[in-house]
């Protein structure tokens, strides 16, 4: 038997284990163990609510804000620590924002498995997932003021939203999955500020542009560019695509040559904010907008709100630059123009024009403030002067007198017909609404 | 822990927060000065003088107290008396840059333009980096009626300084009101906002940027909220009752038109709202009994 030797100690401490406390020996009284197992339960039902209330209400709720701070807090000093000195500026977190929500669109937040339905002015931060159903429309705003208009069956992921604390270069990215959306990416006040789409095969680097890119379910992706610059990256090929340009990226991430697109007609008719007084509630809007060479035919859209979500009038054959729309009743309306190509792909469209249609039944009044006959030797003259609605056209016995912008008129009237007893003062208004008043001019 | 170690460390404790820290008394010219930018502040520019004067008396020549003296003398449009402030500033501390731009801009307004035009680009040759030289530059060059040069100079402001909140706002107002402009003002707005979320001339810029292009839902808050932070002001007035009548609140608007003509002196303002209010009263809008 070989006799094993006891382990050297290290430290003697029995000395000073005697004076330690006897757990055993320590008495607690009831009364304390019933509050602190209060405090405890307490505690505990608070940690508990705190948890289950954020992960109801996500990042919207105070406790979910807290927690996903206090987790990107963390992220960013992992990004520090591992990053390499260039890149050790410390970076924020930005938001984008749900501007506009028709139909039925979904959120799921990065840290959510559950999809919920998305509301105008919700916050999306990076790892939010946005997605649309046939016939819905979302819009993203993002704080540069660039915009991402996401149509049906879409589904896109929010990427990177940084900005740099030191430099202020903000990056941001967005993952198209099956996706059709515009985009509107304005220049960065700050140089090197960056906007990526990224998709299956290709991500599109955007200084300032607008575009629209369609990903089809077989991986292919249509992508527009109407004014602007976009560098394309399959990894293997690279291309620069350009003003009114439209390219194709295959699965096998090849990229067409680019095709031209047609430029967006200018309207001319109506004038932005024109208003339109209607005395019948209905009003017929003249359009016309210049040619586009190389135009087969345009699209004309108008609708009630600038999304141009549900149009009131959508034509797509005009093969004329002009167009009188059927009466439209009361209210705003926006109006934008398209060329077509030979092929009937869409080009770029005009800025929306926003015009208004309002009611005005009532007549515009006529306040005369001077109206005197005289005889001369030449004959009887008169001279009227008084006040109508700014905009109005008058006439006086038939001639017409000028008023100011201030509805103000004043007019010497010669040569009054041999024994004319009477003369009427007719107003029109903007509208057509007539008022007539009738002034002897015979004593 | 004993009792006395225990009291130690709350006392360490006590020391360390903030709240419970006691505090200095103020000088009594500090105090003035206090007193008299809190008055500076709330628009009482006659007693904010008075109050630096009163601290300058007392023997506190610190370039700070001309340069806000001359501050307070300027709101009121005594320019000459503002002048010799900031050049008494400048006396003290050559290199006081926020006096310097206070001086061109003094200079500009009392009359004496190529001074004020030497004294800025010297200012620039000397101290390139400084942004707000910039912005005071395209100030200038905008009130003379150079509004590419005014752009060029802002722009180069914020370059230098991403943040200068002004020119930002100025960039985004040039480019709004140009016919063709050669890039969004959104962004420059957007940001000016993000950087001065409650300045009136910056919400009230954004909004009419979304009236134009016709995002009225966005323009009637912006628009709110600069009309709800400062009411007096008559342009936020004119633009509010505007956005008011195209959202169909037309007896809101027809009430504003008519404070707009209560308040109005500027002949072109009183003639837009003239417009607006017959338009109004034409189409059978009244205003409401309260």
């Amino acid at each position: 038997m070989r006799y094993q030797r006891p382990e050297p100690r290290r430290n003697d401490s029995r000395a000073k284990d005697d004076k330690r406390l006897n757990w055993r020996l320590i008495r607690v009284s009831y009364f304390a163990v019933k509050i602190w197992g209060a405090i405890l339960l307490l505690l505990a039902l608070g940690v508990g609510g705190s948890v289950l209330y954020s992960r109801s209400r996500g990042t919207e709720s105070v406790v979910g804000r807290l927690v996903s701070l206090a987790r990107r807090s963390v992220d960013q000093r992992i990004a520090l620590i591992t990053s390499s000195p260039e890149e050790a500026d410390l970076v924020e977190q930005r938001f984008a924002t749900l501007t506009f929500v028709s139909g039925r669109v979904e959120i799921q937040r990065a840290t959510d498995l559950a999809w919920k339905g998305g509301q105008d002015g919700m916050r999306l931060a990076s790892g939010d997932r946005v997605r649309t159903f046939s016939s819905a429309r979302a819009e993203v705003g993002f704080d540069d003021g660039n915009v991402l208009r996401i149509k049906p069956d879409s589904l896109i992921v929010i990427g990177d939203l940084t900005e740099n604390v030191r430099t202020k270069v903000r990056k941001s990215s967005v993952r198209l999955l099956v996706s059709n959306i515009e985009a509107d990416i304005k220049k960065s006040v700050v140089r090197g500020s960056q906007f990526r789409l990224e998709m299956p095969t290709a991500t599109a680097e955007i200084d300032k542009a607008r575009m629209s890119v369609e990903i089809r379910a077989d991986k292919q992706s249509q992508v527009s560019v109407y004014s602007g610059q976009v560098d394309l990256d399959t990894g293997s090929q690279r291309v620069q695509v350009t003003d009114r340009k439209t390219v194709m990226i295959s699965a096998l991430k090849e990229i067409t040559s680019p095709e031209n697109l047609l430029p967006a007609p200018r309207v001319t008719a109506p004038r932005p904010l024109e208003t339109f007084p209607s005395a019948t509630g209905g009003v017929v809007i003249s359009c016309a907008w210049e040619a586009v060479s190389g135009a087969r035919a345009y699209r004309l859209e108008i609708a009630g709100d600038r999304f141009f979500d549900k149009p009131v009038v959508s034509r797509d054959d005009l093969r004329v630059t002009a167009f009188a729309t059927p009466s439209l009743g009361q209210g705003v309306y926006h109006v934008r123009v398209a060329a077509l190509d030979a092929q009937g792909r869409t080009g770029d469209f005009a800025d929306p024009v926003p015009v208004r249609i309002v009611v005005d039944r009532q007549a515009p009044f006529i306040e005369i403030q001077k109206f005197v006959v005289l005889q001369s030797g030449r004959g009887r003259e008169v001279l009227v002067n008084g006040r109508t609605e700014p905009g109005a056209t008058l006439s006086v016995g038939g001639r017409p007198v000028l008023v100011d912008e201030t509805g103000y008129f004043s007019a010497v009237l010669k040569g009054l017909a041999v024994g004319q007893a009477e003369m009427e003062i007719l107003a029109r208004d903007r509208a057509g609404n007539l008022k007539s008043l009738v002034q002897r001019v015979q004593s | 822990m004993s009792a006395r170690s225990l009291f130690a460390a709350l006392a360490v404790l006590a020391a360390l927060l903030p709240g419970c820290r006691r505090e200095t008394p103020l000088a009594p010219v500090d105090k003035l000065e206090q007193t008299a930018n809190g008055l500076y502040a709330a628009g009482e520019h006659e007693q904010a003088e008075a109050g630096y004067r009163k601290a300058l008396e007392l023997g506190a020549q610190r370039p700070r107290l001309h340069n806000n003296l001359g501050n307070a003398l300027a709101r009121q449009g005594k320019t000459g008396a503002a002048q010799a402030a900031y050049r008494k500033a400048l006396e003290l501390d050559p290199e006081y840059l926020f006096a310097m731009n206070n001086l061109v801009l003094a200079l500009y307004r009392g009359g004496e333009r190529d001074l004020a035009r030497q004294f800025l680009s010297k200012a620039q040759m000397n101290w390139p980096r400084v942004s707000f030289f910039y912005s005071t530059d395209g100030y200038l060059r905008y009130l003379e009626g150079d509004r590419a040069g005014a752009l060029a100079a802002f722009q180069e402001a914020i370059r230098l300084n991403p943040d200068a909140a002004a020119s930002l706002n100025n960039v985004g107002a040039l480019l709004l009101e140009s016919p063709v402009p050669d890039q969004d003002p959104l962004p420059f707005l957007m940001r000016a906002i993000e950087k001065n979320p409650e300045n009136v001339l910056y919400r009230d810029t954004l909004g009419w940027y979304y009236f134009k292009k016709g995002m009225f839902a966005e323009a009637t808050i912006e628009i709110g909220k600069a009309f709800l932070y400062d009411p007096k002001n008559l342009e936020v007035r004119v633009h509010f009752a505007t956005v008011l009548e195209w959202i169909g609140k037309e007896q809101e608007a027809l009430e504003q038109w008519t404070k707009v003509l209560e308040l109005a002196d500027d002949e072109r303002v009183k003639r837009v709202a003239h417009e607006h209010y017959w338009d109004l009263q034409g189409r059978g809008v009244t205003a409401s009994a309260n």
